[in-house]
Parts: C-alpha cells; sequence; structure tokens
C-alpha cells in the first residue's frame, strides 16, 4: 500500500479546512481593502482568521502579519528588523531552513557580521559556545528555529532566550514545523518574532504570518499599500487566509492527539527500523518533533533509496523539499558533526494525523528489501 | 448588489475554480518534492506557466511566479537596482503609478535612489516624449503602468518600448489592469519586466507573475531568499491550486480577449451616456486613449462619503481600493488637477464579464438620484431630485444619525424667495471642505419655521437636519443651548466625527452676530 510519509514538506489540506475555504473561491468576492460591503465581508473573514491564528500560538490577533508563506516571513523578520539599523552582529542556527540562512547571509552586502551557532552531535545549541557569540555587541538579532525540518530536533528555547535577551538582541523563532506538532506559546517561548506557515498545518498553501511583539520595530519588505498595518503591500489572499485560519483551529483542538497519534507510529516505525541492520537515527539521544525521523541506510545514498521508495509508492524526502534535486549533503546534518556520506544517506520519515499502522509497516517492508 | 468594482478584484471564473479542486484535495504535493505527488505538483505549475507566458506572448521560462502583483512590482523595481547598484542610479516614473510602485520608489530614495516622477497630462496618459525628455545619463530603469487602475488611461507603453531599448535602458511595466484588455505581444514589444497579476482577471488572489526577459537577459536580484525557487529569483514554496487557477484565467482570457474588449467599453460607454445627463460632472481620463472596463467620473456640489453612504446597492471604488481605507482623496486624481473636494466626489466604475446592460441603467439612476438629492440638501443650483432614495445604512452609521440623514431631504433646502423674517447662520469646516447654513424664520424673537443647507458628510448633514427639527418653536435665546456637547449626546456622534458637532455651534455662534 502507498503510503504520504512527507508530511514536513507539505501536509494535505484538511477537508474541513477546504470547505471553509470554497464560499471565498466561488461565492462573496471582495477586495478586503475595498469599503463596500464585499470588501468588508471580507476583511471581517480575514480579521476572523487573524484571531483563529493568533489563539493557536496564544498572541494577540494585532501582532499577527499575513505573509505568502514561511519564506516571506522568515525574509520580513530578519530583513524588516535588520535593514532599518545600523549594521550590526546576527546569529542564526547552523540548521536553519535555507530561508533564514539566505536571508541573513544577504545582509552582509548591507555592511552586516553575520555568523552560524554551533550545534552539537545531536543538532542541539553548543550553549556554552552560543554564550561567547552572545557576549560581543553591537548583536541585533538571533534567528534559531523551534524544530528541525529534518531531523525533528527541538531547539531548548527555555535556555536560549533568556540568554538572547540578556545580551539585548531581539529572538526570532521559526516556527514552521513546530506548529501543530507542539504546544506551541509565543509569550512563553520569548520571541520576539515567529514564524508559522499554513501548509504545514493542514492549510492551503500560499499564506503563513509572522507573529510581531509590538515592541519590534519592524520595516517593510513589501512595499504598498497599507495593508497588515504597513508592514506588508499586497491584497490579501482571502481563501488562503480563512483556510490558514480554520487549520490553525483545528490544529489547537487536535494538537494532543496528532502527536498522539503520530509518537505512536514513529515509536513503531523506529522500533522496526532498529531491526533492520546498517540503520542510523539522526538526533535519537534528544527531543524531536513527535512525527519525525531522520535516518541513513548503511550503503545506501539517500537520493536512490528515495527514487526505489518513490517506485514503490511512498513518499518521503532526503531531507528539505526546498533543497531535493540538488545532491549536496545536507546542511543540517553536516552540522551535527556527521560525515558527508553519512549525511548523503540520509532520508526522512515525517508523519501526519492520517497515517496508519499498516503504512508504517508496509514502509518497513519495503525498506528491508534494501537493507543488505 | 451591483459589483462595479472589478478593477480592484473579480470573482474567480468557474474555470478556473474548477481546474483549482483538485491541487486544494487529492493532489497535494509540494512541487518541490522528488516523490510522484510532488512531480504532479510541479508538472501542473509547468503547464499553468505556459499558459501565463501565451497570454503576453512570453516563453515560459520568462514567468516568476509571486505571491501578487504587489510583488511583482517590489521584485522588478528592487531587483533590477540592486542588481545593477543603487546609489547614484536614476528612475524614471509616473505619480499615478499604483500605490506599490510609488512606495518602492520612495523606500529606494531612502536609500540612494534619484526618481522623477511624470505628471501625466490631461487626458491621464503619460506620453513617451515625457519620459524620454526626463532621462539622464544616470538613468537605469523606467517603470510605467500600461493602463492606470484608476482612470483606465493608456500609457504610451508601446511607443516607449523601442526607443528605451534603443537608448539601452530598462523598461518595467506594472501590466496588472491591461492583461486580459488589452493585447499584449511580448514577443513584438521589447519590454524587459512585466508585473501581472490573476484576481484582476477572474483568477484566485495569492497568486501573480514577473515576466523577467531572457533575451537579451534583464536580471534582478531575489526579494525572496531561500530555497532558490523560480530560478532563484523568488524563493518559497510554490501554491499549486493558486497557480493552475492563474493559469486557467489566462488562457480564458487569452480566449475571450477580443470579446470581453467589445463588451466591456460598449456596456462603459452606456454608462457614461447616461450619467453625461447630469450637468456639472467631469469624466478622468479620456475615453479615446483607456481601456474597456474603467470609467472614473467626478460630481460637482455633492461629498464624496455622502455620495457612497447613499449608493450602498452599488459595490465601486471612490479611488484604488488600496488606498481608499484611508480616505485620502485620489493622489492620482489630485495629480491630474482635480481639487481635494471634486477628487473626494468622484466613483471608479470597473466593469467585468458578468455586468449587463440593466446594472449599468440601474447605477446609472441610482448615482444620478443620489447626486441630485445631495446637490439639494447643499443648495446646490441645479435640476432637483425627484423623491427619495430607499437606502440602507450599509456604513453603520449610529442609527440617531442616519434618521436624520434619511429625513434630510424634508427640512433641506433655503425658504422660497421672498420669504420674510429669515434669518440665515452660516458656518464652515475648511479642514474637511464642509459648510453649514441653518434658515430660520424668525418672529417675535421665536422661530416659526426652520429648515438648512449641508455640504458635507452624513454626520454634518444629520447635524443640519436636528438642528433644523430642534429650533422650531425655540426663541433665539434658547437656541446656543443646542451646543457641541448635545449634539454629541443626542446624535450618538463618533470621536472621528467631533467637527461635525462643533460646526453646528458655530452656526448657532453666528446669532450673536446678528443679535
Amino acid at each position: 500500500m502507498p503510503a504520504y510519509l512527507d508530511h514536513n514538506a507539505t501536509t494535505p489540506v484538511d477537508p474541513r479546512v477546504v470547505e471553509a475555504m470554497l464560499p471565498y473561491l466561488s461565492g462573496p468576492y471582495g477586495n478586503p481593502s475595498s469599503l463596500h460591503r464585499y470588501g468588508r465581508a471580507a476583511r471581517d473573514a480575514v480579521e476572523r482568521a487573524r484571531g483563529q491564528v493568533a489563539t493557536l500560538v496564544g498572541a494577540q490577533p494585532q501582532e499577527v502579519i499575513w505573509t505568502s508563506g514561511g519564506t516571506e516571513a522568515n525574509n520580513l523578520a530578519i530583513k524588516g528588523l535588520c535593514r532599518g539599523q545600523p549594521p550590526g552582529r546576527m546569529l542564526y542556527g547552523a540548521s536553519e531552513h535555507p530561508a533564514v540562512m539566505e536571508a541573513a547571509e544577504s545582509l552582509k552586502t548591507l555592511g552586516w557580521l553575520v555568523e552560524k551557532i554551533a550545534l552539537d552531535g545531536e543538532g542541539q545549541v553548543e550553549l556554552g559556545r552560543l554564550r561567547r557569540q552572545l557576549a560581543v555587541a553591537p548583536l541585533r538579532l538571533v534567528s534559531l528555529m523551534r524544530a528541525n525540518n529534518e531531523t525533528g530536533v527541538i531547539h531548548d528555547l527555555a535556555a536560549v532566550a533568556p540568554m538572547v535577551h540578556a545580551a539585548k538582541s531581539w529572538l526570532h523563532v521559526d516556527a514552521t514545523q513546530a506548529a501543530g506538532k507542539l504546544p506551541l506559546d509565543f509569550y512563553g517561548l520569548g520571541a520576539d518574532l515567529m514564524t508559522i506557515s499554513s501548509h504545514k498545518i493542514y492549510g492551503p498553501k500560499g499564506a503563513g504570518a509572522l507573529l510581531v511583539r509590538a515592541d519590534v520595530d519592524l520595516g517593510p519588505l513589501l512595499h504598498g499599500g497599507a495593508q497588515e498595518r504597513g508592514l506588508r503591500g499586497g491584497t490579501e489572499n482571502l481563501p488562503a487566509i480563512v483556510g490558514f485560519g480554520v487549520a490553525a483551529e483545528l490544529a489547537l483542538q487536535e494538537e494532543a492527539a496528532r502527536s498522539a497519534h503520530c509518537l505512536a507510529l514513529r515509536q513503531r516505525l523506529e522500533a522496526g527500523l532498529a531491526k533492520v541492520p546498517g540503520i542510523r537515527i539522526f538526533g535519537a539521544g534528544v527531543e524531536r518533533l513527535p512525527n519525525t525521523t531522520q535516518f541513513s541506510l548503511a550503503g545506501w545514498d539517500g537520493e536512490a533509496l528515495l527514487m526505489h521508495l518513490d517506485r514503490k509508492g511512498f513518499a518521503v524526502s532526503s531531507g528539505s523539499a526546498c533543497a531535493s534535486g540538488s545532491g549536496e549533503p545536507s546542511h543540517v546534518l553536516l552540522a551535527m558533526g556527521i560525515d558527508a556520506v553519512s549525511a548523503k544517506g540520509a532520508v526522512r520519515v515525517s508523519l501526519g494525523k492520517d497515517n496508519t499502522e499498516r503504512e508504517v509497516d508496509d514502509f518497513l517492508t519495503a525498506l528491508a528489501t534494501f537493507a543488505t | 448588489m451591483i459589483y462595479l468594482d472589478h478593477a480592484a478584484t473579480t470573482p474567480l471564473a468557474p474555470e478556473a475554480l474548477e481546474a483549482m479542486l483538485p491541487w486544494l484535495t487529492s493532489h497535494y504535493g509540494n512541487p518541490a518534492s522528488d516523490h510522484a505527488l510532488g512531480r504532479a505538483a510541479k508538472k501542473a505549475v509547468e503547464a499553468a506557466r505556459a499558459q501565463v507566458a501565451a497570454l503576453l506572448g512570453a516563453s515560459a521560462e520568462e514567468i516568476i511566479f509571486t505571491s501578487g502583483a504587489t510583488e511583482s512590482n517590489n521584485l522588478a523595481i528592487k531587483g533590477a537596482l540592486e542588481f545593477r547598484g543603487l546609489s547614484g542610479a536614476h528612475v524614471v516614473t509616473s505619480k499615478t503609478e499604483h500605490k506599490c510602485v510609488l512606495d518602492t520608489c520612495r523606500y529606494l530614495e531612502t536609500r540612494g535612489l534619484r526618481v522623477t516622477y511624470l505628471k501625466p497630462e490631461a487626458d491621464g496618459c503619460v506620453r513617451a516624449a515625457q519620459v524620454l525628455a526626463a532621462l539622464t545619463p544616470q538613468t537605469v530603469l523606467v517603470s510605467l503602468m500600461w493602463v492606470n487602475n484608476e482612470l483606465g488611461s493608456i500609457n504610451e507603453v508601446e511607443v516607449l518600448a523601442p526607443l528605451l531599448r534603443e537608448r539601452g535602458v530598462l523598461l518595467h511595466v506594472d501590466a496588472v489592469q491591461a492583461t486580459g484588455k488589452l493585447a499584449i505581444d511580448l514577443a513584438a514589444l521589447p519590454i524587459d519586466l512585466l508585473s501581472v497579476s490573476a484576481h484582476k482577471i477572474y483568477g484566485p488572489k495569492g497568486v501573480g507573475a514577473l515576466f523577467v526577459r531572457k533575451r537579451p537577459r534583464a536580471r534582478v536580484s531575489p526579494q525572496l531568499h531561500g530555497g532558490g525557487h523560480e530560478q532563484g529569483m523568488r524563493s518559497g514554496t510554490l501554491a499549486p491550486h493558486q497557480i493552475v487557477g492563474m493559469g486557467a484565467a489566462f488562457a480564458l482570457a487569452e480566449k475571450r480577449l477580443a470579446a470581453d474588449a467589445v463588451q466591456l467599453g460598449s456596456l462603459r460607454d452606456r454608462l457614461w451616456a447616461r450619467l453625461a445627463a447630469l450637468p456639472q460632472i467631469h469624466r478622468n481620463g479620456a475615453a479615446a486613449v483607456s481601456a474597456p472596463h474603467i470609467l472614473n467620473v467626478s460630481f460637482e456640489g455633492v461629498e464624496g462619503e455622502s455620495l457612497r453612504a447613499m449608493l450602498p446597492a452599488l459595490a465601486i471604488s471612490s479611488g484604488s481600493a488600496c488606498s481608499s481605507a484611508t480616505a485620502e482623496p485620489s493622489y492620482v486624481l489630485r495629480a491630474l488637477g482635480r481639487s481635494d473636494a471634486l477628487a473626494n466626489a468622484s466613483l471608479r466604475f470597473s466593469l467585468g464579464r458578468a455586468t449587463t446592460v440593466e446594472q449599468i441603467d440601474a447605477a446609472a439612476e441610482q448615482v444620478i438620484a443620489a447626486v441630485l438629492l445631495l446637490r439639494d440638501i447643499s443648495g446646490h443650483a441645479g435640476p432637483s431630485a425627484g423623491g427619495t432614495l430607499p437606502i440602507e445604512n450599509s456604513y453603520d452609521y449610529p442609527p440617531s444619525i442616519w434618521q436624520l440623514f434619511l429625513a434630510a431631504p424634508d427640512w433641506a433646502g433655503p425658504f422660497a424667495a421672498g420669504a420674510m423674517d429669515v434669518l440665515t447662520l452660516k458656518a464652515e469646516n475648511r479642514a474637511t471642505a464642509s459648510t453649514l447654513s441653518l434658515h430660520l424664520r424668525v418672529q417675535q424673537g421665536r422661530v416659526l419655521e426652520a429648515r438648512f443647507s449641508a455640504f458635507g458628510c452624513p454626520v454634518g448633514i444629520a447635524v443640519g437636519a436636528w438642528l433644523a427639527q430642534q429650533a422650531v418653536g425655540l426663541t433665539l435665546a434658547d437656541l446656543p443651548a443646542l451646543n457641541a456637547a448635545r449634539l454629541r449626546r443626542e446624535l450618538e456622534i463618533p470621536e472621528d466625527k467631533l467637527h461635525c458637532a462643533l460646526m453646528g455651534e458655530d452656526a448657532l455662534k453666528a446669532l450673536t452676530s446678528f443679535t
């Protein structure tokens, strides 16, 4: 039986979400900036969704800035915060998503000093080294993801956030993968800015959000129009925003059940993997997202294994979907000190709320045929 | 409700919706994923890319998908200039560009760019000769919209493009309002960068594209960094359902281009012919150089907010939707030389495929009735309205204010010429260009009859109507008790309209100068 085991790349849209979107695709149309009735109905829908998304992360609606997705939200956080200030220092985790890495690196052309935060062999921040990096002024921003998209490894933000703030720096947290899989508390995490994305939580693609605390002085990335308090021009993507809102509400209601379901499946998967010779699971010793397992199989290149699994109907990934097909070893695993050969062998299984035990068992059976 | 706001956004074409649905349900892969679901999504994205390219006469690899035209315009202008170096560079654009182009240029000015903002000619169009005259040796980019979103006026993009190519100056065109309305052939026309949007031509919101010419190559620096999607020019997971919807909408537009243009143009002309029965109105932009779907008209002797309030059954815009939230008079109309008051009393009608003759006639009838009624209330000379409009409180004014606004025509207008013992008290608010006159027939220090004239928003009109109603039977000495505090309390006047209450009080204060 084929199975979709690539939920960290994207999730199916929940049918309840599609249902909520349909009226806004087929029925009343309006530009939320128009003053007439259609426009105001559109605005009401946008604001309702803003409340739903804020509630998912325990934030205030006015702290939600809509974007076209996680990539734009990460770009807005980093460039929007840094470009308006005199050049200073910015740090980001060595396993961040390319949207954070590349946005951060782009600051170098403006005279910024941009450094990576080193990780240990399990993918977690080396706090001693971070402390030394934080001690050098003028530090303006630290960007660290809540949980990694490839390994699922969760960062210890409870330890990191106070250190960052003590160094008089803002903290941006990319929570794209954590949303819907872990309880997420914007204030509790100590985040000043936080990224979430719709299509990782069973919402539609094309919508994301940046959470921004009121005291953060942010500039826009997309200029034009007074939308989003002047921080993000452009006509709001009404159906996708409505879908994102409903997906957020469902994620909040069902988060515990989904996580328990995924964790049980992952334990079954990893118990099975333990019996396959030559398997190595990355980040196995630390807390990870309940749905994610990244492993390598001795003697196999990840891309080749992926192709064979795909032919049998199993959709998995070698790492980040964005880097698929590049043939480069995962920067996440390299940052953990994993050798390039093992890193190139990586396969990521990311489970979802609708996966079954049978699918996991079938996957293990298929994998066993490749193990020598 | 008659929807005449297609330049703000259009309904999704059923063909586009149908094409989108599978990509919202069973076909949910990430186009960047290297498995069957991912590859299916990528294939659909590429098919849509070809459809978008076909309408524009471009090739598929010249189309970069974005989240919409605002992002396309940002990417084109910032991307082109960042690639070439901002400092000391010069850009030519116009004062009537979309807000996102102007905001982007103003932002880049803070980073060292020099910008010339051209004023359109009286017909709303920017001519090629104006652009050429503004070029300097440092000019690297001209950014000019093809069709203006408020006026429908067509800039001389087609004349300009080859002239700029000869001079080695890059040309970016915001073609959001031209797409699907005018024929666009980028194979023949040497435009370097061109922005389009899906939701203005019956596609979904949340998606647009930037055409980036391959030969000669028009390079832009990415504005969204990340996984290197879209040839490295625009990172971020692609949304196949939106992109497929855009492709279907563009394919449909290609098929219907000629028929749509004829139908829209004929309805637009009919609307203008009907409205032209009103004296003292002005068409903004000239029919001869205008896209077929937009008509913009200014009405003398009425105030914009009251005009909108009297037209609750019409979904129209009083400016670009993006700036109508701010309620500032349109900067486009001001660039044409219209006064603030006239710019404020302007309506943009934008027609679409579903617009009918009946809708056009009904819309014209409602607008004419509203304008005549408001002119009666303001004491403006000219033909008078026949009766009242059955209108609903669609902008949520406090009920007390709305009832008075509805009753206003019964109390409005001066007494007949030659009436005896008439006292007229006047006040104005210069900031909002509002005026109020109370007409009182007074005998032995007591008000026998009262009427009013007002030019202003519904609250200002309600203040006039209330004062006229309350004044009857009072002595002149009683009148000052109808002060701003009382007006505010009785009418539940909101904070941002307190100037209307003060104008009422000012009118009564004028009494002291008589007595």
